[in-house]
């Protein structure tokens, strides 16, 4: 299974539907809570993370049912993160006062994606942010 | 801890009840925050007996519950939740309370009567 999502910048009143909807049909396919859970936070910080800091871009989702793997792809259209390493870092952000007010930038996004996901690659130009987690 | 014990500690009203059955439900652990991306960072497990305790009265309260798996939220300093998260509450089956008591005096008559961290 494979499903494409658009999301478009700084689109705050519909942040969070593509998480909600992508757990919802995770749940009926009877996919277990704790990688469930796991799956549901990194994408929903994911798709966060494109609303405040990018341009837009595409959200895909795919199920691996032989291997019992789910791959969540983000590809935006930029501005890119200028300094990934310090974006690596707990605590730090640079989220406007907009996102703050839905009770976004702690600083804790990319830190927490990592934890939770088994497979974390994350590359960054100008042109866009390519992000790929796989749990299983 | 019975759910409507916890309530009454802090004499909590209602603004959504998914199912009366909630009120008898055991909760160990709360989490409070205002920060939707600490509760996402640092909730760990027990999610399904833990409570939500925040002062962000705003949907995207409602959606971190849903990813990670509340069913009830606390909102403090007397927010009474919009008829938009309350909608979004239903929809997923999440039950909302509001205190007039601040962050702190919320958390610590809750901590008071045996509920832990989570």
């Amino acid at each position: 299974m494979k499903k494409v999502f658009t999301i478009e910048k700084e689109d705050f009143e519909n942040a969070g539907i593509v998480s909600s909807q992508i757990k919802k049909t995770l749940k009926l396919l009877g996919l277990e809570t704790v990688i469930l859970r796991r799956v549901s936070i990194a994408c929903y910080e994911a798709e966060i993370n494109m609303i405040i800091h990018s341009n837009g871009g595409k959200i895909t989702f795919e199920l691996d049912e032989d291997e019992g793997r789910v791959i969540l792809s983000f590809d935006d259209r930029g501005p890119g993160i200028e300094n990934l390493e310090q974006a690596m870092q707990p605590g730090w952000s640079t989220a406007s006062s907009q996102a703050r007010k839905l009770g976004f930038g702690a600083g804790m996004g990319l830190v927490n994606m990592k934890r939770v996901a088994d497979e974390f690659d994350i590359h960054s130009s100008k042109e866009g942010t390519h992000l790929r987690m796989v749990f299983q | 801890m019975k759910l409507k014990d916890i309530l009454m500690s802090v004499k909590a009203s209602i603004a959504y009840l998914e199912d009366e059955s909630i009120l008898e439900r055991q909760y160990q652990f709360a989490f409070a925050s205002d920060l939707m991306s600490d509760a996402l960072a640092l909730v760990r497990e027990h999610q399904e007996e833990t409570l939500f305790i925040t002062g962000l009265n705003h949907e995207q309260t409602i959606r971190t519950a849903e990813m990670l798996d509340f069913n009830v939220v606390i909102f403090v300093r007397g927010k009474i939740p919009s008829k938009e998260t309350v909608a979004l509450a239903k929809a997923n089956g999440i039950s909302l309370f509001y205190t007039e008591d601040t962050m702190f005096q919320a958390c610590g008559k809750i901590y008071e009567i045996g509920v832990k961290h989570s």
